[in-house]
């Protein structure tokens, strides 16, 4: 009994020693780190925002006729929009709705793309070509085009925008990971552990997910960034998020309007989207300078 | 090799069905009626009614299918609900601008991409790599449709020095005649030599053309990039170091070649987010393309519309994607 | 004659993510002209760092060379610029690889490859070029020489590989051959033909050549003399017979699979992670798993001493033996 709280003792201990070794070179690339510090940054805001948001109201419906398209100022930092709504407020809940639609999104995508992948690349034969046949029909539309195109006949709202997006990204994820496994399955572990008679289902999550986690972990946090370019690209068309949610998109699509008045509008909420998916980006990057082993040094 | 096109040719052909087979199922799913959008909104009942008739759409599932089918290879897309044209006619007329703007920006890209990828694995680390690196992440991170409305607020209503929108001004329009060759501005006034035309149409085009390819230029820059990274790590390149051969040589003769396969695929992808793009730039600049078309038609819910170009936009990419496979099939490493 | 190779207290460092590691530390090593000189040592002893620290073609980050010299027909090669160690690559001093499917570019032919490095290193035009490849393929006793030139490299099998390398490394006249572990993917049966290539090539042309290896056996049979390296350092040097029949330092006993009968195999002394004791906090670095370690190990660092007239030995035991004016040989 104590020889086997010992194994996990020296196993936790290796795996901490592991993930201290990985921010320890993370530190070591001083942009991916400001990326990451930004994006917690974010992320804290987005959490705190209904409290630190300085005009609540402003956010969905209230209309504020006397304050309407008045430039950046003290009071209202990113000016206000045409129903004199601030729009700083409106920008900062913004975020909530970015990350977390990105969050979902990618979270559901890797949902029903990985186990798919496995399963594809595991079991081969049939299975492998049916799933990959339909991939591959997903993966055969250029990028957003099928999302525009779901959006825009399930009608549009933010809900429908997401689960247009689900649909567009999981085929990615499969065919990721179905490589990954391919490669891996003829390893003499995976066979050991089919000798033993370890059931598929544990052979496929714990032994071969583990060692192709590395290249989905890198694509699904740059995909984090992509989705809330592609969200805001769908709320720009006018197929995304509806008036009166607060998404960045939306925002610089109804800012085209006044565009010749009021410059300030569409370019704060431009620009915090621009930021975020660059933190992202930067992020996605340099954890692939981490894990990816051929890229390592010695 | 014939039988690798063939097989090839066969996998794209079902690819396409899938295509069509999704975007039929897609319209279904509409929960608005397109015989009411058809007749628009002060109808009677039995105007919808007899819209619907008209449609097909009373008919059962699989022999809408069926009439769709047919209807395609036809070359029928059904009529645009907007303009109550054929949607196949607006294609053809509005084609002609995006696949200028698609084109021209690609060609840009590829040559600021490829060479900034080049030098940045070449000289790995030094700063023009970390610059070319932060650049690349900072063009694929910028929203395309803000960078649009910047580019015009600086250049057109700030700077004053480019338009606002269009392929051509109205002076040009109006009192000159623009010849119509090919379709395509850019070659039709090269090939008759009228260069104010030309001058013209560059200005005009060439904001566009930075937002379509800003995303394509980080894109191509990265992926040409992590391609020679891994080339340069090979066995091959540092014993053909060892015989003498001089870095240039290595670098332009061997290494180049090995990128063929990454650097179609590149070119690939570029043009695929390149027409992404046109959809959402077209509409800031007022270019007369299939992107506004589209833009366009989802804010009216122009279903035959975005069908129409949905099955194209596929069927390009499907059929880009076949030329790239066949050129990468060349590689003499690829066992067919 | 010894002023022909000679390497002369290298140092090269490894930037990794656990601090700036020592790889090679050798305070000596000749070469003369025209012998097979063989280096033996395990995988991690820095074989092919040495290798390729010679002909410069280290990746510099992480690898460093932090001082020393390697003498090459009295020029310091360390010290040359670029331009002038790529005059010496190929021509003088020449390379073949463990891996031959890997050291082959896959997309050009072998001939295209063969006339590439004589085209620009001898600077002739193409038909001449050609008769030359023609020559190299002949040379190292390749059938069908003239449909070889237009064969891509996974037409070929392993061992045609290595004699078209061996070729490419041989066609401009390099007089020092580095063989870093030239058959370790191949065949056993196919090994013995290339080896013998290799000597033969050696006499027919004059040329010096350094094998290095892990296998054993193969350096001894192969190799006039023989250095052991062991963690970048070389512990003993000698020729193949003296060492064979009379292998000093404990590594290299084990190495030939002699272990002392009469001794108690005291306990090794693993890495600990609990402790996290270092293999490097010990002056000897074979300190660990020597079973004839001694106090002295610990904290002197030993140096290579002379004990035959070519047999040299980095051990304590024989600094101590002469100390102690014991007999030349040791009695198992």
């Amino acid at each position: 009994m104590s020889k086997k709280i010992n194994y996990y003792n020296i196993l936790i201990k290796r795996r901490l020693k592991a993930l201290k070794e990985y921010l320890y070179l993370l530190k070591q690339n001083k942009l991916t780190f400001s990326a990451f510090i930004i994006i917690l940054f974010l992320i804290i805001i987005a959490i705190i925002a209904p409290i630190i948001v300085p005009f609540p109201s402003h956010i969905y419906g209230a209309v504020n006729p006397q304050d309407k398209l008045l430039s950046p100022s003290w009071t209202y930092l990113f000016g206000t929009d045409e129903m004199g709504r601030d729009l700083f407020s409106r920008v900062l809940y913004g975020t909530r709705i970015s990350l977390l639609g990105s969050l979902i999104a990618v979270a559901m995508g890797l949902l029903i793309g990985v186990p798919l992948g496995l399963m594809a690349g595991f079991y081969g034969g049939f299975i492998d070509e049916f799933i990959m046949r339909i991939v591959d029909m997903f993966l055969s539309f250029p990028p957003l085009l099928l999302a525009m195109a779901i959006a825009a006949f399930l009608g549009a709202s933010l809900q429908n925008a997401i689960i247009a997006l689900i649909i567009s990204w999981w085929p990615w994820y499969t065919r990721l990971i179905r490589g990954q496994v391919v490669s891996i399955k003829e390893r003499e572990f995976v066979r050991a552990a089919h000798a033993i008679g370890t059931p598929s289902w544990q052979i496929m999550y714990k032994h071969i997910l583990p060692n192709c986690i590395s290249p989905v972990i890198v694509q699904a946090s740059m995909d984090l960034g992509g989705i809330i370019l592609t969200l805001a690209a769908l709320s720009f068309l006018g197929i995304g998020a509806q008036a009166p949610i607060p998404e960045w998109g939306l925002i610089v699509n109804t800012s085209r309007t006044y565009f010749l008045k009021a410059w300030w509008y569409g370019i704060f909420p431009g620009m915090a989207i621009f930021i975020t998916v660059l933190c992202f980006n930067l992020l996605g990057d340099g954890l692939r300078e981490v894990l990816d082993p051929k890229t390592k040094k010695y | 090799m014939l039988s690798f096109i063939t097989r090839r040719l066969l996998l794209g052909i079902l690819t396409i069905f899938g295509v069509i087979l999704i975007t039929f199922i897609l319209v279904r799913v509409v929960p608005s009626d397109p015989a009411a959008q058809w007749v628009g909104g002060r109808a009677t009942p039995q105007q919808v009614a007899a819209a619907r008739e008209e449609l097909g759409l009373d008919k059962p599932i699989y022999v809408q299918f069926e009439h769709y089918i047919k209807d395609l290879l036809k070359g029928n897309l059904g009529y645009s609900l907007m303009t109550h044209q054929p949607v196949v006619e607006e294609l053809k007329k509005r084609f002609p601008a995006t696949l200028e703007l698609v084109f021209i920006s690609c060609i840009i890209a590829l040559l600021i991409g490829i060479p900034l990828g080049l030098i940045s694995a070449k000289d790995k680390n030094s700063w023009i790599d970390h610059f070319s690196r932060f650049f690349s992440i900072g063009a694929i991170s910028i929203p395309t449709f803000w960078l649009a409305l910047v580019l015009q607020l600086i250049f057109f209503m700030i700077l004053g020095l480019l338009p606002s929108g269009g392929q051509l001004s109205m002076k040009i329009k109006l009192f000159q005649n623009v010849p119509h060759i090919t379709g395509f501005i850019f070659l039709d006034s090269l090939i008759t030599g009228n260069f104010a035309i030309l001058k013209d149409f560059l200005k005009h085009l060439i904001l566009p053309a930075i937002c379509v390819g800003a995303y394509t230029i980080g894109l191509v820059a990265r992926m040409t990039r992590s391609a020679l990274l891994e080339i340069l790590s090979e066995d091959y390149i540092k014993a053909a170091r060892s015989y003498g051969l001089p870095e240039r040589l290595i670098l332009y003769s061997y290494a180049l070649k090995n990128s063929l396969g990454p650097t179609i695929t590149a070119v690939t992808l570029a043009m695929g987010y390149a027409l992404m793009n046109t959809f959402l730039v077209e509409s800031v600049f007022s270019w007369p393309g299939i992107g506004k078309y589209i833009a366009d038609a989802v804010v009216c819910l122009d279903y035959p519309a975005i069908m129409g170009v949905t099955i194209f936009a596929a069927c390009a990419y499907i059929l880009l994607n076949l030329i790239a496979d066949i050129i990468i099939s060349l590689d003499p490493r690829v066992k067919l | 004659m010894s002023n022909y190779f000679e390497i002369k207290d290298l140092k090269i460092n490894f930037e990794t993510s656990e601090g700036i590691k020592n790889v090679i530390n050798i305070n000596e090593l000749n070469l003369y002209k025209g012998e097979t000189f063989g280096i033996v040592g395990e995988s991690g002893s820095g074989k092919s760092v040495l290798a390729m620290s010679i002909l410069r073609i280290l990746p510099s980050p992480p690898a460093f060379i932090k001082s020393g010299k390697i003498m090459f027909k009295g020029k310091n090669l360390l010290e040359l610029k670029e331009k002038e160690i790529q005059k010496i690559r190929g021509k003088e001093i020449s390379m073949i690889f463990q891996d031959p499917m890997s050291t082959l570019n896959p997309v050009f032919t072998v001939g295209q490859q063969i006339m590439n490095v004589i085209r620009h290193n001898k600077h002739l035009n193409k038909e001449d070029a050609e008769k030359e490849a023609l020559r190299m393929i002949k040379l190292v006793k390749l059938p069908d020489a003239k449909n070889t030139l237009y064969k891509y490299p996974n037409e070929l099998s392993g061992g045609q590989r290595q004699r078209i390398i061996i070729a490419i490394a041989l066609s401009c006249g390099a007089e020092l051959l580095i063989a870093d572990e030239p058959t370790r993917n191949l065949d056993v049966t196919i090994q013995a033909g290339i080896l013998k290539l290799i000597d033969e090539l050696r006499k027919e042309l004059g040329i010096t050549v350094l094998f290095i290896a892990n296998n054993v056996n193969l350096v001894f049979i192969v190799s006039g003399r023989v250095a052991v390296l062991y963690k970048g350092k070389i512990i003993e040097v000698g020729t193949s017979q003296e060492i064979k029949r009379e292998p000093i330092h404990p590594y290299t006993r084990r190495l030939l699979g002699i272990t002392p009968v009469d001794r108690e195999i005291s306990n090794l002394i693993e890495p600990d992670f609990k402790k996290e004791i270092s293999l490097d906090d010990f002056a000897c670095s074979y300190f660990c798993k020597c079973e004839e370690r001694m106090e002295i190990c610990k904290k002197d660092f030993p140096i290579l001493t002379k004990i035959g007239n070519t047999h040299w030995v980095n051990c304590h035991r024989v600094i101590n033996r002469e100390v102690n004016n014991e007999s030349a040989s040791i009695s198992h």
